[in-house]
């Protein structure tokens, strides 16, 4: 995703606007966190103490999400800072299964009703295994993970049901078995006849992609070092 | 190319006096290796791009059969460079698998020259970035996507478990493919697999 990279780091000077129109997928983060569109020039300082939002936790969010390798400091954040975090990631869960992936799904089997019948087969058992597997995976992520976070930020001590290994295993295949089906879209079906449906398909997978990957960096780089942190403090 | 690392070829000849001339004619040429000859190409283990620049190739000495595709006959790398000799004019027909082609009547110069633009030109192009698989790698991508384990390929084509790793490895980066449901799709897709069969 090189063509979205911005050295910029986003300060809480800036105005808003000019911080979604240098990163667009800034947009999707402000409904995410409960702020709505209208705000005219006001810098995200201004816009954050307005809506009752820490600064520092949206510049946190938005800075660890945009290409870069902008490393956050989980210490300057606070408990009810990672319980945002927490309800921030699961309106993310919510955005993509009920808009990105219902859209892809409804789409994709658009376009493999056009071709062969044999890449048909294979591509909408790969397609329905892969929204499967991401269904099971933001499961696994509301079920356990979430909460036990939650109950850590409000500083009760719990014990962790489930294993760091088992969440990195998970986002990798969720990203390779996505970029696999780009590339077969790309690269590998034959001709089908409906060439504008699949280019918005190939499309959709990139923006997926690329909020897939904002949405996971914002878990490895926030949420988990900052669970590790609090857990060794306690 | 750096100016002074000599052109190292393989010729692949059946005939015992072409096989002197090109020897004589590339041993002689300047910036060639002396180049290497087998009469057969099932002689060759494999010409790997560490031991040889390019193939020199008489399709004459390729079971006929194969002939329609001799970089996979000869299971060449994609990046590997294929001259073709054309000895016979019945094989002159097909001449887009090979990189590069020379007939007896060409000169000796014609023939120096058409391989250092066949070496020149893969140069050229970066390597692994063609989607075309070995025979060998496709044999790996039909037992993956049949489930097979490294290990049970490995036994299957009488090869090291590392071995299949690494032209595992090779595939994906061919394909841009790195799931096996990926690559069992593209295996059906392409009919290298019938989707019966899984």
């Amino acid at each position: 995703m090189k063509a979205e990279r911005q050295p910029t780091v986003f300060t809480a000077k800036m105005k808003l606007a000019d911080v979604i129109t240098a990163d667009r997928r800034v947009l999707s983060v402000l409904a995410r966190l409960g702020i709505s569109l209208g705000f005219g020039d006001a810098s995200v300082d201004d816009v954050c103490r307005e809506r009752g939002l820490s600064a520092r936790l949206l510049l946190t969010i938005i800075n660890t999400a945009a290409p870069g390798g902008y490393r956050p400091d989980v210490t300057a954040l606070t408990g009810p800072d990672i319980k945002r975090v927490a309800d921030y990631l699961a309106a993310s869960h919510r955005y993509f299964r009920q808009v990105m992936l219902a859209e892809l799904h409804a789409n994709i089997h658009r376009l493999l009703a056009t071709c062969d019948e044999r890449s048909a087969a294979v591509l909408n058992k790969f397609y329905d295994d892969y929204e499967s597997e991401v269904n099971a995976h933001f499961d696994f992520e509301e079920e356990q993970v979430f909460p036990y976070v939650k109950k850590l930020a409000e500083g009760h001590r719990c014990d962790r049901a489930y294993d760091d290994s088992q969440f990195a295993e998970n986002h990798d295949n969720i990203s390779d078995a996505l970029a696999d089906l780009r590339n077969i879209l790309l690269k590998y079906l034959p001709d089908t006849g409906a060439e504008l449906l699949r280019i918005e398909v190939i499309n959709r997978i990139f923006d997926i992609g690329e909020e897939l990957r904002r949405h996971t960096v914002v878990e490895n780089a926030i949420l988990i070092p900052w669970v590790k942190r609090n857990e060794a403090s306690k | 190319m750096s100016p002074t690392k000599k052109i190292r070829v393989i010729a692949i000849e059946p005939s015992e006096i072409v096989a002197a001339g090109i020897v004589h004619i590339l041993g002689n040429a300047s910036g060639f290796a002396l180049p290497s000859h087998l009469p057969d190409a099932t002689l060759l283990s494999r010409a790997r791009a560490e031991v040889y620049d390019v193939v020199l190739l008489d399709p004459a000495a390729v079971a006929a059969h194969q002939r329609s595709n001799v970089r996979r006959a000869l299971d060449l790398e994609p990046s590997m460079p294929i001259v073709g000799l054309l000895t016979d004019a019945a094989m002159m027909a097909d001449t887009s698998q090979y990189d590069a082609t020379v007939t007896l009547s060409d000169d000796a110069d014609v023939l120096i020259d058409r391989i250092r633009s066949a070496v020149a030109q893969e140069r050229k192009e970066p390597k692994g970035n063609g989607s075309r698989l070995s025979s060998r790698e496709c044999d790996i991508l039909k037992a993956v996507a049949l489930g097979h384990t490294n290990k049970e390929i490995a036994d299957e084509l009488h090869l090291s478990v590392n071995t299949v790793v690494t032209h595992r490895r090779n595939i994906s980066h061919k394909l841009g493919i790195n799931t096996i449901p990926g690559l069992t799709a593209y295996a059906i897709i392409n009919k290298i697999i019938d989707i019966d069969s899984l």
